[in-house]
């Protein structure tokens, strides 16, 4: 595929390079619908590139964003965590204060 | 294993509210004395601070390795939107350069699959965005501190425990209870992350693959739009609409000179180094490209490894 891409390429400039060389408008638009089809061949050979891999960016954004969630998820739980122990610290405070109060 | 709040949450309660509950009855006291004999709160406070030395050097490396997935999927997002813009600027050219040689515009079938290659790196400028949002994430577990926040808080429930009754074991429970709630902690969080690696090291290799597969590309799009763009300066500067002096700049400017260039006044010499220039230029912006994309693969390769690297990594 790069190869091919390559050729494509020089196709293209080679046009570009007869066309900066016609000395005459005429001659220019002769070469027109060559370089429209060169133009044409290269652009489709780049989007073939891209759009094989159309299925694997479909499929690598729907695991971020799966790992994504997955690690916000853990990453709360884990900041909870020290949360609930928190509020266990505050009711077995309360619950001393109490005591002693009824003591 | 599947982590959720609760389970997590009972799991610890479990472990220290139990011997302490014990010591509130009283009846039980001799027994917890003598299962935390001094020795063995020191070989327990020992075990505990290896494994978080341990895991420490995990957490490092997690750290080492969400940093560099951060910088290479912001690298990865700057590169494919400069590389839209650059089909963007190809699109005007073309425009330019159909004006100049068949004074029409540029075929619209020719535009359409230009429209359609700008589609495609829109869909890859997304792709890198969500990497950044995983690489964000990732850093936020790698870089948690809920261990610290558990340890704090588990100490603090030791020591209320504590005021209820006189724990035999002395002043080394609360740090004992503190440090096995951060090594548990500690130790969930390292597993979670070296199971996250392993699925965000198969993401970025993943991406690695496709850039590699689609390199020539890139940097024919950008030797494409440089072409196109030396051949449209060539063409202004035949026409005499070019202002010279910015590239006569360089000898000019040192001496605090400036150039005084009347309308017509383009010799030869100043036409044939202007073109020289346009070409120089080119070429040097086609071999940064260049550069900069293998370059780019070699980051995402990298940090794939380095992804790899925290999950395979053993206690």
């Amino acid at each position: 595929m790069d190869e091919a891409l390559r050729v494509l390429e020089s196709q293209l400039n080679a046009i570009e390079d007869a066309l900066d060389a016609c000395t005459t408008q005429d001659q220019r638009n002769q070469l027109r619908p060559s370089y429209i089809q060169a133009q044409l061949n290269y652009q489709r050979a780049v989007n073939k590139i891209f759009q094989a891999n159309d299925p694997q960016i479909t499929q690598l954004v729907t695991q971020m964003k799966q790992a994504q969630t997955s690690l916000q998820k853990l990453t709360q739980q884990l900041a909870d965590f020290a949360k609930i122990v928190s509020a266990v610290s505050t009711a077995v405070r309360i619950g001393t204060e109490l005591a002693s109060m009824a003591m | 294993m599947t982590l959720t709040g609760p389970i997590v949450a009972t799991r610890l309660s479990i472990q220290v509210p139990q011997g302490l509950s014990r010591a509130r009855r009283g009846t039980r006291a001799p027994l917890l004395a003598r299962s935390l004999s001094a020795k063995h709160v020191r070989v327990a406070v020992f075990l505990l601070v290896f494994g978080l030395l341990t895991a420490c050097k995990t957490s490092q490396e997690a750290t080492n390795a969400a940093t560099q997935l951060t910088n290479t999927s912001q690298q990865l997002s700057a590169y494919y939107t400069d590389l839209s813009n650059q089909v963007a600027d190809t699109i005007t050219l073309n425009e330019m350069h159909s004006q100049l040689m068949f004074q029409t515009a540029m075929d619209s079938s020719v535009r359409t699959e230009l429209d359609t290659t700008q589609k495609e790196l829109a869909k890859r400028v997304a792709l890198a965005k969500s990497l950044a949002k995983l690489a964000t994430a990732y850093a936020g577990l790698a870089n948690s501190k809920a261990a610290t926040d558990i340890s704090t808080a588990a100490a603090g429930l030791a020591t209320e425990c504590k005021s209820i009754a006189p724990l035999p074991g002395g002043n080394a429970i609360p740090d004992v209870v503190s440090q096995a709630s951060q090594s548990l902690v500690e130790y969930i969080r390292q597993k979670k992350l070296r199971k996250s690696s392993e699925s965000i090291s198969q993401i970025v290799s993943g991406m690695q693959s496709m850039f590699a597969s689609e390199m020539p590309a890139y940097k024919s799009l950008n030797r494409r739009r440089v072409e196109i763009a030396q051949r449209v300066a060539n063409e202004f500067l035949q026409k005499d609409v070019v202002e010279l002096s910015p590239a006569l700049a360089p000898a000019l400017k040192p001496f605090n000179l400036a150039a005084k260039l009347q309308p017509n006044q383009m010799t030869a010499e100043m036409r044939a180094m202007a073109k020289v220039d346009i070409q120089r230029t080119g070429e040097t912006q086609i071999d940064e490209f260049a550069e900069k994309t293998s370059s780019l693969s070699a980051a995402l390769k990298a940090a794939s490894d380095q992804v790899k690297l925290v999950a395979k990594k053993k206690h």
